[in-house]
């Protein structure tokens, strides 16, 4: 009997070893081709601008931008302060305060010396009432705030698509930052084709950067071990996928952080879903279903030199937190949107970036989990090469992150960044912690995001802010 | 054994993901060392030339022969910019002159990039465009290869060749390289064209008889944005573009244009075609009558603002709005309006009752400061 059981364990774990090795070929194969692709495309850029494949002329369509603000008093001035510094002509801020429980409303008020109108706002897409509207009209933009009963960041950011004058607007977390030239980059791909429908920014960590007038002043790799992993998950993630999904119109996120959108376009596709978490993604994949559905030709586009700079959490509590939220968010995106897999009407959005997505996003953290504990099976059966599994896994880290290396590096080439001796080593010892230590942990947190879904998929979660200091 | 080899293959890509990392940062340190010598030995080449030239001398022989042929190189070719920005600052006149000389190494260099790739075409053109090289001499030659730039798919080159043709004044050809983007679809943003329009410093009072003479020729799209362009630039084409916008069966994009630009140019027989858009609640295309509104702000007279008061009752948003926004440009006060003020439409109320407040708004700002 123990030698059938010993049996159909093997055979077991035969099926799981060579479902694995396809997975992490796939996996590997797919991180390669994306860095690579990546890397071509940022040096390319880097070529495009020093050989001045620029416009020279000024060219400013104007872009209304909303920050939905919740609870953001530390941060919300120094955000508009860094909008109002843009080098960009026709733009307007709308902050919408979704329901504050600090001053965040008040700071602003003062601040900008604003004065209550009575606006009327079309709800073009539904969201909670507002409760007040404050404008200014002193500063080098019109800015308007609006105070609203809570509905969440989704219900905030249509309030602010309701209120918006101009035909394309960008949706900006109350705690980023952008460059002097990120408006004017994001908007370049617009002047470049006509069907452009939303354009996704690059966002990169800001803990540990210094920055004046809107510009980087000194660039370091945080102090925060923990936000200098994310940084080299961050050059990773925006590098490798996101030019890669780009080359083929299969972008199925543009982060909240920094997006351009249509407005027009967004609204007939019925704006951000106010019941899931990952708004930004699900809002992408709603516009490709909307364009495909209606026959509109249209392009989801990223712009990898509009960069944002938006603040990661520094404590595990908190990332795990943000992870729990980003894992709930993609699985309601997913979910909602599950006709497109496989599907040919869709081009390579069904048949690539959503089975991606599916597979080494989603079921990850589920399959990696299953994958240590059929290791701890084996190796209490006796059944496992523990050196050699050893090996096959120090070759996989290595390989994860001399892949995340050369993201790290292309972006620190090309966007002409100067980072130190000390910052280089850092990110060479950190990148192996980040893959094998890191990594696992966070697959953890999000193996278990789903459990108790139900009860608290609506629950963000309070992350710590600091204050961005912007000269 | 088939698991070492994949174990092999995937050290081997490492151990090559490395080696080019470690490459790209060496070539970084090397090139940029590289650029600053090939700088600093070009510069004083140009700087000798250019003295050659205070003096009255021609330029040396050898040095045209040297030029062309590194003009083929475009690290040579950004070096010679890098040189030329730094010695324009100091001797400008000079510069320009010794610019107009090495006109036939430009024409040379031209037929090798715009063979070549997108980039380099029109980093090329960059440079044609910023040193003026096509006002000089070859008018004919460069019109002809930035026609032909036309129809790259990068708006950059595009962009760069619709400048030197503007740049070159002469405004049958500017008009008939419109009529060449259009004619083959090229896709390039209508306000680039326009802004570009605006940029031309030559006779633009030709230029507009040049696209008035030709104007039926253009697609509705590109009439749009010429008269995008006219409601910037000149005030002289009322009479044409009150006959377009009239003209039977006139696409409805260029409608609006049209109505824009009597919003901006006060013309009085486009009054009632104005005030009957506005009033003509039968016509589905509510775009008209919300453009109206916004352009009666030119024709303020009782029965305007007759006419506005009504179409602040209008069930469309954008109507009400324009219709509002007018009415306060007017500088009406309270009692003016006070049929609305006090009547039933809450609407009409309260979209009149925030243009108002943001005049209140101005105007308290304007007093603090």
């Amino acid at each position: 009997m123990m030698d059938g059981f010993t049996d159909t364990l093997k055979v077991f774990l035969d099926g799981v070893g060579i479902f694995f090795i396809v997975y992490l070929i796939g996996y590997s194969t797919f991180l390669f081709a994306s860095v690579v692709v990546g890397s071509i495309t940022l040096f390319q850029e880097e070529r495009k601008r020093k050989l001045r494949n620029i416009l020279a002329t000024d060219f400013y369509i104007p872009i209304s931008i909303v920050v939905p603000s919740y609870n953001e008093e530390i941060t919300v001035v120094s955000t508009v302060k860094s909008l109002l510094s843009l080098d960009y002509k026709s733009y307007e801020i709308i902050v919408v305060d979704d329901g504050s429980k600090d001053d965040t409303s008040q700071k602003l008020i003062e601040a900008f010396h604003m004065h209550q109108v009575q606006m009327p706002i079309r709800r073009q897409i539904p969201c909670q009432q507002e409760e007040f509207v404050f404008l200014s009209t002193t500063e080098k933009v019109r800015l308007t705030l609006i105070r609203k009963r809570n509905g969440g960041k989704a219900d905030a950011l249509n309030m602010g698509i309701n209120a918006a004058v101009y035909p394309y607007f960008i949706c900006i977390d109350a705690d980023s930052v952008l460059q002097y030239n990120s408006l004017t980059n994001i908007a370049k791909p617009i002047l470049e084709n006509e069907n452009v429908v939303a354009v996704g920014g690059c966002v990169r960590p800001c803990n540990g950067v210094e920055f004046e007038n809107c510009r980087v002043k000194k660039y370091r790799l945080p102090k925060n071990l923990l936000a200098c992993m994310q940084v080299l998950e961050y050059d990773r993630s925006f590098l490798a996928s996101r030019i890669l999904f780009d080359k083929f119109n299969g972008s199925m996120i543009i982060s909240g952080a920094f997006g351009l959108f249509r407005k027009d376009v967004v609204i007939s596709a019925g704006g951000y879903d106010t019941r899931t978490m990952g708004e930004d993604m699900e809002l992408v994949v709603k516009l490709h279903d909307y364009c495909v559905s209606n026959g509109l030709p249209y392009l989801i586009h990223y712009a990898v030199d509009a960069i944002c700079w938006s603040q990661v959490p520094e404590s595990y509590k908190d990332l795990c937190k943000q992870r729990r939220r980003w894992h709930v968010g993609l699985f309601q995106s997913l979910y909602k949107h599950r006709r497109i897999i496989g599907s040919t009407k869709y081009g390579a959005l069904g048949y690539i970036s959503y089975l991606y997505f599916l597979l080494y996003e989603l079921l990850s953290p589920y399959i990696e989990v299953f994958g240590v504990l059929t290791m701890a099976i084996a190796y209490m059966a006796d059944l496992i090469n523990v050196t050699f599994m050893l090996l096959f896994m120090l070759i996989y880290a290595v390989y994860g992150a001399v892949l995340s290396l050369t993201a790290f590096f292309a972006r620190i080439y090309t966007a002409d960044l100067h980072t130190t001796g000390r910052d280089m080593g850092k990110a060479v010892l950190l990148c192996l912690f980040e893959v094998m230590v890191l990594r696992f942990g966070l697959a953890f947190v999000r193996a278990t995001a789903l459990i108790g879904y139900k009860k608290k998929k609506h629950v963000w979660g309070r992350i710590e802010r600091k204050k961005i200091d912007l000269r | 054994m088939k698991i070492e080899v994949l174990m092999f293959f995937y050290m081997a890509v490492c151990a090559a993901m490395i080696l080019f990392n470690c490459t790209v940062l060496l070539m970084n340190v090397y090139r940029k060392k590289r650029i600053n010598r090939r700088d600093r030995r070009l510069e004083p080449q140009i700087r000798a030339q250019i003295e050659r030239l205070e003096r009255g001398q021609e330029l040396e022989e050898e040095h045209l022969r040297e030029v062309n042929k590194n003009f083929k190189r475009v690290a040579y070719l950004k070096s010679f910019e890098d040189s030329m920005d730094d010695l324009s600052k100091e001797k400008p006149e000079l510069c320009q002159k010794y610019l107009k000389a090495l006109c036939p190494c430009f024409v040379n260099a031209a037929f090798d990039y715009f063979k070549r790739d997108m980039i380099e075409a029109t980093y090329f053109a960059w440079l044609v465009r910023k040193y003026e090289i096509a006002e000089q001499e070859n008018r004919d030659f460069w019109t002809k290869e930035m026609r032909k730039l036309l129809r790259m798919p990068s708006v950059y080159c595009r962009e760069n060749a619709l400048h030197i043709i503007y740049r070159m004044g002469n405004v049958p050809d500017i008009v008939n390289t419109l009529l060449l983007l259009d004619e083959h679809r090229v896709f390039h943003h209508s306000k680039l064209i326009h802004d570009g329009l605006l940029k031309f410093e030559g006779d633009k009072k030709a230029l507009l008889e040049e696209i008035w003479r030709v104007f039926d020729q253009f697609s509705a799209d590109m009439q749009v944005t010429l008269i995008s362009y006219m409601r910037m630039a000149s005030a002289e084409c009322c009479d044409r573009v009150f006959e377009v916008m009239m003209g039977p069966g006139q696409d409805d994009e260029v409608y609006f244009a049209c109505m824009r630009y009597f919003g901006k140019f006060h013309y009085m027989p486009a009054y009632p075609v104005l005030l009957g858009a506005l009033s003509d609640r039968a016509d589905q295309r509510w775009e008209k009558a919300a453009i109206a509104a916004f352009a009666l702000r030119n024709y303020m007279s009782e029965r305007t603002v007759d006419v506005l008061l009504q179409a602040l009752r209008s069930s469309n948003w954008y109507i009400r709005s324009n219709a509002a926004e007018t009415l306060e440009s007017f500088g009406l006060v309270y009692e003016d309006m006070a049929e609305v003020f006090e009547g039933n439409d809450k609407y009409a109320k309260e979209i009149l009752q925030y243009w108002m407040d943001c005049r209140l708004v101005k105007e308290g700002e304007a007093r603090a400061l």
